[in-house]
């Protein structure tokens, strides 16, 4: 089979299992958490006195790909027992083995790709906030200026994350965008609070 | 009974009575019918019944040589099953 073909067949198996629908809510819902932990990881290393960008992008790095492993395996576990669950009352009302169908390959397939997604979401979005870091990193930009760059850039993903959802929704944009962004910049708030005093 | 020589029957139109999950949906299902059988020219498919999970169809099938069996096996590749096959039509090609 050729990568075409193997290709028409996942967009295929993605159509008959309504995949598309459920990933784009995980999306935005784990790109969000991503974001949110990221901000927390972020001021608590400012907090702590570490400044060194190395030691944050490694924090940041390490904290993502704990998400990731959380995100692939909890979908996996839940989507699977839905998925099964599904199946298994089709084949009630059928009165028929879908075991080999298009059907049963097409749900096998919707739990890796879900998967996938709910794995790569938090990642992204601590990656890309933690770009200013890396650029100090590289020398591009100063340490002074990267740590609230971060922030910054933390918070306005999840403007991006807003205007995604108002795509879905068909709300106001800009309403969306400053309603997440609104929650990013009340975390900074509550934990800059709750550490102060540590 | 008398049977002429050389004459082949084949299977000229056939109406089957099919259940299957509403996912794939009537135009993938029949799309991929006419795409996969090449002794199919055309087929119409509707929707009799609906519930919670299934559907109820009815397929027409017109070909030059449709084959039963072939169309039996596809709908089952895709979680559908034949419950009858409700009228056919055979010609005799070939015959002296």
């Amino acid at each position: 089979m050729s990568l075409r073909d193997l290709l028409k067949k996942y967009v295929e198996y993605i159509r008959i299992s309504e995949a598309n629908k459920i990933a784009r809510r995980y999306f935005i819902m784990n790109s969000f958490d991503g974001s949110v932990t990221i901000l927390g990881v972020l001021l608590g290393v400012i907090f702590g006195g570490i400044t060194e960008p190395t030691q944050i992008v490694g924090i940041g790095i390490a904290t993502g790909v704990a998400l990731m492993v959380s995100g692939f395996s909890g979908t996996i576990i839940a989507e699977e027992a839905e998925r099964n669950k599904d199946i298994k009352e089709l084949e009630e009302s059928m009165l028929m083995d879908l075991k080999d169908t298009v059907y049963t390959k097409a749900a096998r397939f919707s739990i890796i790709y879900i998967g996938f997604i709910n794995a790569i979401a938090p990642f992204l979005s601590i990656m890309i906030s933690l770009i200013p870091l890396i650029l100090a990193i590289a020398g591009l930009v100063s340490v002074d200026l990267a740590l609230p760059a971060t922030i910054v850039v933390a918070i306005s993903y999840m403007g991006i994350l807003g205007i995604l959802i108002s795509k879905i929704t068909g709300r106001n944009k800009i309403r969306e965008a400053l309603k997440l962004m609104a929650i990013g910049i009340a975390t900074t708030i509550i934990v800059s609070i709750v550490l102060k005093p540590l | 009974m008398a049977q002429r020589p050389n004459g082949v029957a084949k299977v000229k139109y056939v109406v089957l009575d099919v259940l299957k999950p509403h996912k794939p949906n009537i135009v993938d299902l029949t799309r991929e019918l006419v795409l996969r059988l090449p002794g199919v020219t055309k087929i119409s498919t509707s929707i009799v019944e609906i519930d919670q999970d299934t559907e109820s169809i009815k397929m027409e099938i017109y070909g030059n040589d449709v084959k039963v069996e072939e169309i039996k096996r596809i709908l089952r590749e895709y979680g559908a099953s034949l419950h009858s096959i409700d009228a056919v039509t055979i010609e005799e090609d070939g015959a002296e």
